[in-house]
């Protein structure tokens, strides 16, 4: 390297470490699009956005899952989902999980997938007049498929995006990027192991699933911090968006501890889901109960939620049944927060909407 | 002498011992140790023969063997290690509990071994890709790679060979193995503090678990009666 390139290395750290120091709190703030709070049971909050234009397309209820939160389809003003989709009329509700402690660790999936996110869509219609569409997202994706195939006139569409609904479609396929190898350690933990963590810490601590993300991609990781920083000194607008995305990884939430046994140990080790075998309020799920048109969107890069673990829903689906998929280019959570996804998500989103209201 | 008739001096060489043998390497990881270190030793000579030089060496810590086997270097490590070892309760190990931290440590050596070596394979195969780069460039009259592009080669080799360690039946048995030993390790220390808490009459995380219980087991009860069930 010359004398030049040290001197520009150089120069770069000063103006990165002059820019931090610049930055305050609040230009970092993400989840800035107005919403009134409707509802709330306990911890879980549901909330309608304001409208930004007249509400014509709708409703549209987002369910994140307890991984992390439901902010990151409102990171900033230029990547939100959430806005573009009030631009175009749809009237956007969200359900907010809050914040799990200790003694929320009895909380199972019965209570969020099909308690919790059904009263919220009995509100969601109750105060519309109108059937709700959900978009589930992650975790909350699978979730809204188990309120979808366990009550099936509930709503009146379903979208899913970087959902895992078959959570072994990962062996042997061609199509699970080299870093996509989450469901292989998960499916390696015993569930003795499983059970005994989660009883000792009461909840799945969200510093420990924030950590194993970043351990899938360890050199990646390290250099986030240390080059990739640097790359983004001097441009203040990537810097911050940067930092708006450290913002949400960093607000992990612990998962509570029953959900996250089911989680852990009947999906991920015995993908219980499309075997049938997965109960709620002790009766099994039946993905071919499904009854409303289903929208599936799916990373080609994802290594979190590989994309056969998504597409693997259309099996087990009715035959028939109004399924459409949606390709993103993009890793995981890039499918909402990349500009590339933002060209082409919400407009899919808001076409379907459209089509499946005709 | 004390009254039991042990001189207090054995009690404090027992601990001695005891923590230089929690805390010893074993012959795979301090051999690992050793390869990575003399690996980025001459790495460091080459990058400053062929100009790379100073710069290359700067963010030494992306090429240095420590922040892959030092988990004081590691994030992701330090905080599964502070979520699952003593050292964050801030409770000194005896009994029981020195025995499954010294289970603990020993796993996280066997850990670091399987680490240390993916960092091996990883540096061997980006200096050998580097020096060709090199040789490459110069036979062509053209600027060798600059550190911006060294950085994503080794980037892009270090996750390829970490995915495949990681993927690994070795590395899948090590890293269970260690979530058990730091987890009994954690539980051997609350065992001890609940003792201690409950022999002076505070609330214990097991009485509070308890009440949580009930309070679930009533949720459950009021959500029948409103659904009517």
């Amino acid at each position: 390297m010359s004398k030049t390139e040290l001197a520009e290395m150089a120069h770069r750290m000063l103006s990165l470490g002059r820019t931090l120091g610049e930055i305050e709190t609040d230009e970092i703030e993400i989840a800035r699009t107005p919403k009134a709070e409707i509802w709330r049971s306990g911890k879980t909050r549901l909330f309608r956005y304001d409208e930004i234009r007249r509400r014509r397309l709708g409703p549209l209820l987002i369910c994140h899952g307890l991984v992390g939160r439901q902010s990151m389809t409102d990171l900033e003003p230029e990547r939100s989902v959430v806005r573009r989709l009030l631009e175009a009329g749809v009237d956007v509700w969200v359900v907010d999980w809050g914040s799990a402690g200790r003694a929320d660790r009895l909380l199972d999936t019965t209570h969020f997938a099909d308690r919790m996110l059904g009263e919220a869509l009995d509100r969601v219609a109750a105060e519309t007049g109108a059937g709700p569409i959900l978009l589930g997202i992650c975790q909350g994706g699978t979730f809204s498929l188990i309120q979808a195939a366990h009550h099936p006139g509930r709503m009146a569409g379903l979208a899913l995006a970087i959902a895992p609904v078959d959570f072994h479609a990962d062996k042997g396929d061609p199509d699970t990027p080299p870093d996509g190898f989450l469901n292989l350690w998960l499916r390696s933990l015993p569930a003795d192991l499983v059970t005994d963590m989660i009883e000792e810490f009461g909840n799945l601590p969200g510093q420990l699933i924030g950590a194993v993300f970043q351990n899938l991609t360890p050199a990646r990781t390290l250099a986030k911090y240390t080059s990739g920083l640097l790359d983004l000194a001097e441009d203040r607008e990537r810097l911050t968006t940067f930092l708006r995305m450290e913002r949400w990884l960093a607000d992990r939430p612990d998962h509570p501890g029953a959900a996250a046994k089911e989680w852990l140990i009947g999906l991920y080790r015995e993908n219980r889901l499309v075997e049938g075998r997965f109960e709620i309020d002790g009766r099994p799920v039946r993905l071919g109960e499904v009854a409303c048109p289903v929208l599936n969107i799916y990373g080609t890069r994802d290594h979190i939620v590989p994309p056969g673990c998504s597409r693997a829903l259309m099996a087990h689906l009715p035959k028939g049944a109004d399924y459409q998929e949606l390709a993103i280019p993009s890793g995981h959570v890039g499918v909402f927060v990349s500009k590339k996804a933002l060209d082409i998500l919400p407009g899919a989103l808001i076409g379907w909407l459209a089509r499946i209201a005709e | 002498m004390a009254d039991d008739g042990r001189d207090p001096g054995d009690t404090m060489r027992r601990w001695f011992e005891r923590q230089a043998g929690a805390f010893a390497l074993d012959g795979a990881s301090s051999a690992a140790w050793d390869r990575a270190e003399a690996l980025y030793r001459e790495w460091t000579a080459f990058a400053g023969l062929t100009g790379a030089g100073s710069a290359a060496t700067r963010p030494a810590g992306l090429f240095d063997p420590r922040r892959w086997v030092a988990t004081e270097n590691d994030a992701s490590m330090t905080v599964l290690q502070g979520i699952l070892s003593t050292s964050a309760l801030g409770v000194p190990p005896t009994g029981d509990g020195a025995d499954s931290w010294q289970r603990y440590n020993a796993a996280l050596e066997s850990y670091r071994a399987i680490t240390g070596a993916a960092w091996l394979g990883a540096f061997s195969t980006f200096a050998e890709r580097a020096k060709r780069d090199t040789d490459d460039a110069r036979r062509h009259g053209q600027e060798p790679p600059d550190l911006d592009a060294l950085l994503g080669l080794w980037r892009e080799i270090a996750d390829h060979e970490f995915a495949e360690t990681q993927c690994s039946a070795e590395f899948l048995e090590t890293q269970t193995a260690l979530l058990r030993a730091g987890l009994q390790c954690r539980r051997a220390a609350r065992d001890r503090i609940e003792a201690v808490a409950g022999a002076i009459g505070l609330p214990t995380r097991s009485e509070i678990d308890d009440l949580t219980e009930t309070v679930h087991a009533l949720r459950i009860e009021v959500d029948r009666l409103r659904d009517g069930r």
